[in-house]
């Protein structure tokens, strides 16, 4: 009983630590997520994925024993890997920890205003100019340095001979909004998986789409739709040099009690949507042609072939009759292949619905039997998505502000030369805030330089000014 | 039309090569340094406006938005590596660093113009870039890359200037053998797992090294005002060619749950985007939170750099596949 108090303890220590030595709030522990993340994609960029491409094209690219290895490494479905997931889980972790500590803690600032430092404080900030001014008060170049800061977008506050300002003070808070927004898209992906579905069928005309066939997640408590999608027609339209330009096909959703509820003619980029199940164009070909020999119909399917599917009927030991189709509203094209012959021989055409002779066989083409390769999903996380895409991009694009703070004070002693001290932090953009502290003191009048300070490595004093 | 289009690219082109000259010679002619860095920045200007005209005429000759192929991208990138020089110039007013950015842009004209005549025709687009998001997702990444390069050269600049002579040579031999092994997947029939094994060795040896040699100070050569500057530029262009990135990759996504239905499909040049991405924001948070000097974040942005090279031409030279096929002009 004794021990066991005492392992409990000794755990309770070791998360204790854990914690209070900010171990997952720490950046070092988010870049070296980060990294490993880097080259998890990256192995996953240079391999490529079964469930993306299939385990033939795995074999295809580093050969059959290779292939084999790498997929009892998980290489080959690294980010379905509990590798991946874990990292992705420990960033997730992290993220959190240090919005929670580091990050959202900023908002408490917001309203807080700065404090006003004297000459001593200011000669240990990182960056500082030390000048002198004469022929006008302290007060006066208090406000002309006012206004000039005013100009340049600072939010500028006067103590006496003392001045404090704050530039791009929004862009404090884009690592908020960032965090917010990457939190909120994992939220709304963990949604998606849960309740979402989705699914890839060739549909052919007449036939209807029901989501049977649909995959979704292990742990998947969502529902199926009530409703079917008819194939009403399907078309191909091509570039005058052959090239495909457009797949359309025209759906009708069909609910429950069989009424159409909703027709429209989709293509690739323009979906259907309905009740929350989208449908793509996703692919289109044909599929099978119904030729007739001799007045005996014949479903003949077809295999795909570059850009025309093709059917072969062996006729003789070394003879191959080829029926070319192109698309579905073209003429069949009749090739024969005989063994000694290098290419195919075109015999004839034969338009839809048109005949010929050969020999003492009529051949008919009745009918060409497109498919269309329809890809549907249901994403209810998707407004979380769309909502922390929008925050993500805001929150980048606030990130581009450079924050700093800027501060002065003027030495009130007795005499004509009046001591000036500006100084400040700007981490983003160091150059042009030396730069704006060179044009604040040259904007008074009768000025002169008379010292410079560059703490380069910035003081403890800096750091204790920038809430991390 | 067409001859006007290639006149003004060919004009673009040859002011990056004057240029170039001009910002060499303004090395040698201290005396004329500052009347030949403006004759230079000059000449680049001409070669801005001449190549922004040239992608509007191939725009109105197509009748469509022109960025659709590997050709297209590389005229916009040539134009955001000088634009982004012009704009640096006037607010930074700096000199010199226009011989790296015209050395990158001439690379970019010779690159595409090597390319076969049939990137150079203008042709139809395949079903699939048939919509307007294609204008919206494509030009801010062409042009994050092309900052992300120039920041990457900034970085450079702040390694010479902070007297990291060891670690800056370092770092350009890799750079130099990266692009190598991009230049033989695109022009010659190398193997593609030899160009795989150059491009990731020389950038895994030479980060490694380049980071173990940041010590390495030649004390002449410190001027802590020019590398603070160029610290500066690095950042910046980080942190403007950041936002475009995500808003780039975030429009992607859109984009493909528009058309398939599906906002990530873990294709290899969206997986790559991921990874820029991931560099940079790994920048950044090292940046922000001072977690590492000046030259050790300079050699950050050059593996920065790597990666940029690595996802906009690599991957279709190196021989990688995926979806976004735009850029590939050979059979894999």
């Amino acid at each position: 009983m004794a021990n066991k108090s005492n392992y409990l303890n000794q755990y309770k220590n070791i998360f204790g630590k854990l914690f209070k030595t900010n171990v997952f709030a720490s950046v070092k522990l988010t870049i070296f997520l980060m990294s490993t993340l880097i080259s998890i994609i990256l192995i996953g960029a240079w391999c490529p994925q079964k469930s993306q491409v299939g385990m033939e094209k795995v074999t295809e690219q580093f050969g059959e024993q290779n292939a084999l290895f790498l997929d009892k490494l998980g290489i080959t479905d690294i980010f379905h890997s509990n590798f991946f997931l874990i990292v992705i889980a420990l960033l997730t972790i992290n993220m959190i920890a240090c919005s929670m500590q580091r990050v959202f803690p900023k908002y408490k600032l917001y309203k807080k205003p700065l404090l006003f430092f004297n000459s001593n404080q200011i000669s240990k900030m990182p960056y500082v100019e030390m000048g002198e001014f004469s022929g006008i008060t302290p007060v006066q170049a208090i406000d002309k340095l006012k206004l000039y800061l005013e100009q340049k977008n600072y939010k500028v506050n006067v103590n006496g001979h003392q001045l404090n300002a704050q530039g791009s003070k929004i862009s404090k808070f884009a690592a908020s909004v960032t965090h917010v927004g990457l939190l909120s898209l994992l939220f709304g992906v963990t949604i998606t998986s849960w309740t979402g579905f989705s699914g890839i069928e060739p549909v052919g005309i007449g036939q209807d789409l029901d989501f049977s066939g649909s995959e979704h997640a292990n742990y998947w408590f969502g529902h199926l739709p009530n409703f079917k999608v008819r194939l009403n027609s399907t078309s191909k339209e091509s570039y005058a040099s052959g090239q495909v330009k457009q797949w359309y096909s025209n759906l009708s959703v069909i609910d429950k009690s069989g009424k159409i509820v909703q027709n429209q003619t989709i293509s690739v980029n323009e979906p259907l949507s309905y009740h929350g199940v989208d449908v793509y164009q996703s692919n289109w070909g044909l599929n099978s042609a119904q030729i007739s020999f001799n007045g005996n119909k014949r479903k003949l399917m077809l295999r795909p072939m570059g850009a025309i599917w093709a059917t072969f009927l062996p006729l003789e030991a070394d003879t191959i009759l080829i029926m070319s189709f192109k698309n579905e509203k073209e003429p069949l094209k009749l090739f024969a292949k005989r063994e000694e012959w290098s290419a195919p021989k075109l015999i004839t055409q034969i338009p839809l619905h048109g005949s010929v002779n050969l020999g003492s066989v009529k051949i008919t083409y009745d009918k060409i039997n497109p498919v269309s390769g329809l890809q549907y999903k249901s994403d209810p996380g998707l407004p979380i998505v769309y909502f922390a895409f929008g925050f993500i991009i805001l929150g980048v694009m606030m990130a581009t502000l450079p924050y700093s703070e800027l501060y002065v004070c003027i030495d009130n002693s007795e005499g004509e030369n009046k001591k000036i001290i500006i100084g400040g932090i700007c981490p983003k953009a160091p150059s042009q805030f030396k730069n704006l502290l060179n044009l604040l003191l040259n904007s008074l009048p009768e000025s002169n330089k008379i010292g410079q300070n560059n703490n380069s490595i910035q003081s403890n004093l800096a750091s204790s000014l920038i809430p991390k | 039309m067409q001859a006007w289009q290639i006149a003004l690219t060919n004009t673009a082109g040859i002011s990056s090569f004057l240029s170039l000259w001009a910002f060499i010679l303004s090395y040698g002619f201290k005396q004329l340094n500052s009347l030949l860095c403006k004759a230079a920045r000059w000449i680049m200007s001409i070669g801005f406006i001449a190549l922004t005209l040239a992608i509007i005429i191939r725009g109105i000759e197509a009748q469509r938005f022109p960025l659709s192929n590997l050709y297209e991208s590389i005229l916009w990138f040539a134009w955001s590596v000088m634009g982004s020089y012009l704009a640096l110039a006037k607010f930074y007013n700096i000199k010199q660093f226009g011989s790296l950015a015209c050395m990158l842009a001439l690379t970019m004209f010779l690159y595409g113009s090597w390319l076969p005549l049939s990137q150079h025709e203008i042709s139809p687009l395949v079903p699939a870039l048939v919509s307007y998001w294609r204008q919206i997702h494509i030009p801010p990444l062409i042009i994050s890359y092309a900052l992300f390069c120039v920041s990457g050269l900034a970085a450079f600049a702040q390694l010479f200037y902070s007297g990291r002579i060891v670690s800056l040579s370092i770092m350009a031999l890799t750079v130099i053998l990266a692009a190598s092994a991009i230049g033989l997947g695109t022009y010659s029939s190398v193997e593609s797992y030899i160009l795989q094994i150059l491009f990731v060795g020389s950038s895994v040896i030479g980060s490694y090294l380049g980071f173990k040699n940041t010590n390495k100070e030649m004390p002449r050569l410190v001027n802590k005002n020019q590398a603070s500057l160029y610290e500066d530029i690095t950042y910046r262009c980080v942190t403007v060619g950041f936002p475009l990135l995500t808003f780039g990759i975030i429009t992607g996504g859109l984009w493909a749950n528009h058309a398939w239905g599906t906002y990530w499909s873990w294709d290899p040049k969206e997986s790559m985007a991921l990874a820029t991405w991931l560099s940079y924001a790994a920048f950044i948070h090292l940046k922000i939170h001072r977690e590492c000097k000046n030259n050790t974040l300079s050699i950050v942005a050059i593996i920065g750099l790597l990666v940029t090279m690595l996802t906009y031409l690599g991957f279709n030279s190196l021989g990688f596949g995926g979806l976004h096929s735009y850029g590939r002009f050979k059979d894999m």
